[in-house]
């Protein structure tokens, strides 16, 4: 969609300028096939797991590792579903970036981590100065503003307002 | 008459100054979040629940329902000035709204969706007030065959009518009801995929898993991307706002015919005000004499829209309040605050919490009014809020994620929750698959498993129960339609590839 009909776009063929030979042949939908595959992977697993560690019991008497195993099957199959005509179909290109998701998810991490050893203001700057690199105009000065009114904030509704039994600081250790 | 009994206790209840601070807190919020691309409704909705464990079932749902028809407001500003949707539920008003803001014509169009959002959503109330009593009375009956069915029609629908192939929306939901299955059996005792961790006896947490999945997923798409520019700011003011005697003849019509098509898709499970705009839309733009002037700043092409998806807003209470049914992950958030505050939902709600069903419904009203006064005279602040960068507010929307998530049980497994399901939420975002659905799984898996077995206890393991009571047949046949048609879907789009390849 983006920019179309620009000279440039004129030289690249787009998905309905292909033939069928392309669509066939080169340019399977990666983004289903992985999809799928995943959700295969994970409805197998899922089935054997409940089966193995849950007894399944009978229609009558159903067992606690019946559901689940059914949903696993269910998972199989619609994986299957999944892959079978992405295999035949040009599909987007797969986009992903690493870099902020790595952040963003870092970032979270870096507070779990903290909470249970230093307490929460100090996860709080960690959450805020790891996230912070995920973009170049939060400088190391405006984070720490940030992170400092956060606290103030968090401290006033959490634990002055909610009662919260959460240390802010915990150097017990 | 009864029904003037009810909308006393509900006006007292709503009326109380504590739920009408409720109230006002999450419609203002709402509209904060509506206005700001990047927060949606059910991030919000999530982050917020922890807050409200400490209020009383009545306030907490007064204001989680507040930030859930505030957001529609809200998303239209977002539309109208940016041509980013603040919501989904309001990318086709920036079809025509955009326009409007480009021809200088901003705050008209703010005023009239404001008009149109209220009118909707008064019209969505109405409806909930008279079909929903009913809907529960006719519901005291159903037996878990009936639910077991209604909930698997439910799921079917929202995976299988979204955008994109029905069986990646069926996957999603079939990995919701796998990540309901963890935690404690409740007929046997068992201990479902814990792992050995105790962390899991109760299951995942539905609120972390909620905030991971739409919070994080959302943070991670739209951290450190360019700031969309605005039109139209110097237009923006009460004075400009008076539409013309034109805008006014041509309004009310489409305001209407978007409050039905909302109410009417609001109920339905896995439509919603999201389809409900976009049907209103096309409606309107296929009866226009004059269609050419959609996409242009068509007054009609924002009224329709908007009214259609505040009306959806509200219906979509009738089934999650009267059957206990979800049709929407927001609507699956609200059912999981009930059943944290230990309110058991279903059809004897209406009876049994009176105060709450009316207090909540007549809440609505006010918080509608609230709405219009907020969104008139203070557009230009709502405005306003659109200059603040993303880069500023990210990292503080993260940490009350986290703090929030902990808050829940002091627990910091919940916060590697947060992360975990932010990861899996960002690779479905990749790989295309759309992560609402999971959410609606995850809530009605466990219900559905308990419907199922009773069934089956009932009928000694024979599946013709479900094909044997006649509601329940009914509604298996629906779901087996749906199923069809998805397959048809499926099908035809493959064949029209291969025609316009071959061609």
């Amino acid at each position: 969609m983006s920019g179309a009909g620009t000279p440039v776009d004129r030289f690249v063929p787009d998905r309905r300028g292909e033939t069928f030979w392309d669509a066939a042949m080169n340019k399977p939908n990666w983004q289903d096939i992985w999809g799928g595959a995943l959700v295969i992977a994970f409805g197998i697993f899922f089935a054997w797991y409940a089966q193995d560690t849950l007894s399944l019991g009978s229609l009558r008497r159903m067992g606690a590792g019946a559901f689940p195993f059914a949903v696993g099957i269910v998972l199989v199959i619609l994986g299957v579903l999944i892959i079978i005509p992405a295999l035949r179909r040009p599909g987007p290109k797969l986009d992903f970036a690493i870099r902020t998701p790595l952040i963003i998810l870092a970032a979270v991490c870096a507070f779990a981590l903290c909470v249970p050893r230093f307490g929460v203001v100090p996860a709080i700057f960690a959450t805020v100065f790891v996230s912070s690199l995920a973009d170049p105009r939060l400088t190391a000065l405006f984070s720490f503003l940030v992170a400092a009114s956060l606290s103030v904030g968090i401290w006033l509704l959490f634990v002055q307002g909610l009662n919260l039994p959460i240390p802010m600081f915990d150097w017990s250790w | 008459m009864d029904i003037l009994a009810n909308v006393g206790l509900g006006l007292q209840t709503a009326l109380e100054p504590t739920n009408l601070f409720y109230c006002f807190v999450g419609v203002a919020l709402g509209t904060i979040v509506g206005v700001i691309p990047g927060v949606g409704p059910l991030a919000a909705i999530a982050m917020l629940i922890p807050l409200t464990f400490y209020l009383d079932p009545t306030a907490a749902l007064i204001m989680l329902s507040g930030i859930w028809y505030g957001t529609t407001y809200g998303g239209s500003t977002a539309s109208i000035l940016l041509n980013v949707p603040g919501t989904t539920s309001a990318a086709v008003t920036a079809l025509d709204g955009y326009p409007m803001a480009q021809q200088g014509r901003a705050s008209v169009a703010l005023f009239m969706t404001a008009v149109a959002s209220f009118a909707g959503g008064s019209i969505g109330i109405l409806v909930m007030m008279f079909f929903a009593p009913l809907i529960a009375q006719y519901a005291l009956n159903f037996g878990p065959a009936e639910y077991f069915s209604l909930m698997l029609l439910g799921l079917v629908a929202a995976s299988s009518l979204s955008d994109g192939p029905p069986a990646k929306g069926l996957a999603v939901v079939a990995l919701g009801v796998a990540f309901g299955c963890i935690g404690t059996d409740i007929y046997s005792g068992a201990e479902r995929f814990t792992f050995d961790t105790l962390n899991l006896t109760d299951g995942l947490n539905l609120i972390a898993l909620a905030i991971g999945l739409f919070g994080i997923a959302e943070i991670i798409s739209s951290a450190g991307r360019k700031e969309p520019t605005m039109v139209g700011k110097e237009s923006v003011r009460m004075r400009a706002m008076i539409p013309t005697q034109d805008d006014r003849r041509r309004s009310w019509a489409p305001v209407l015919r978007g409050a039905g098509f909302g109410s009417f898709f609001g109920t339905l499970p896995g439509t919603g005000p999201s389809i409900a705009s976009f049907v209103a839309y096309a409606f309107e733009k296929r009866v226009s004499k004059t269609p050419e002037r959609f996409g242009k700043g068509a007054i009609e092409g924002i009224m329709a829209p908007e009214s259609a998806n505040n009306a959806a807003d509200q219906t979509s209470f009738i089934p999650t309040l009267a059957l206990g049914i979800p049709g929407s992950a927001t609507m699956a958030l609200m059912l999981g605050v009930l059943i944290i505050h230990g309110i058991q939902p279903g059809p004897t709600l209406m009876d049994r919490e009176p105060e709450l069903f009316w207090g909540l419904v007549m809440s609505f009203w006010i918080g509608n009014v609230l709405l219009l006064i907020l969104n008139i005279p203070l557009v230009g602040l709502w405005a306003r809020l659109l200059l603040v960068p993303y880069y500023i507010l990210y990292p503080a929307v993260l940490v009350f994620i986290c703090i929030g998530t902990l808050s829940v049980q002091q627990n910091v497994f919940h916060v590697w929750t947060v992360a975990f399901f932010g990861l899996l939420g960002y690779l479905m975002r990749v790989l295309g698959f759309s992560a609402a659905p999971l959410l609606l799984g995850f809530v009605l898996g466990p219900m559905m498993e308990e419907h199922f077995r009773r069934a089956m206890l009932i009928s000694a393991g024979d599946f013709g129960l479900f094909f044997d009571r006649p509601i329940s047949a009914v509604v298996m046949s629906l779901t087996g339609l749906l199923l069809l048609h998805a397959m048809y879907r499926t099908v035809r789009a493959r064949m029209k590839r291969k025609a316009s390849a071959a061609g």
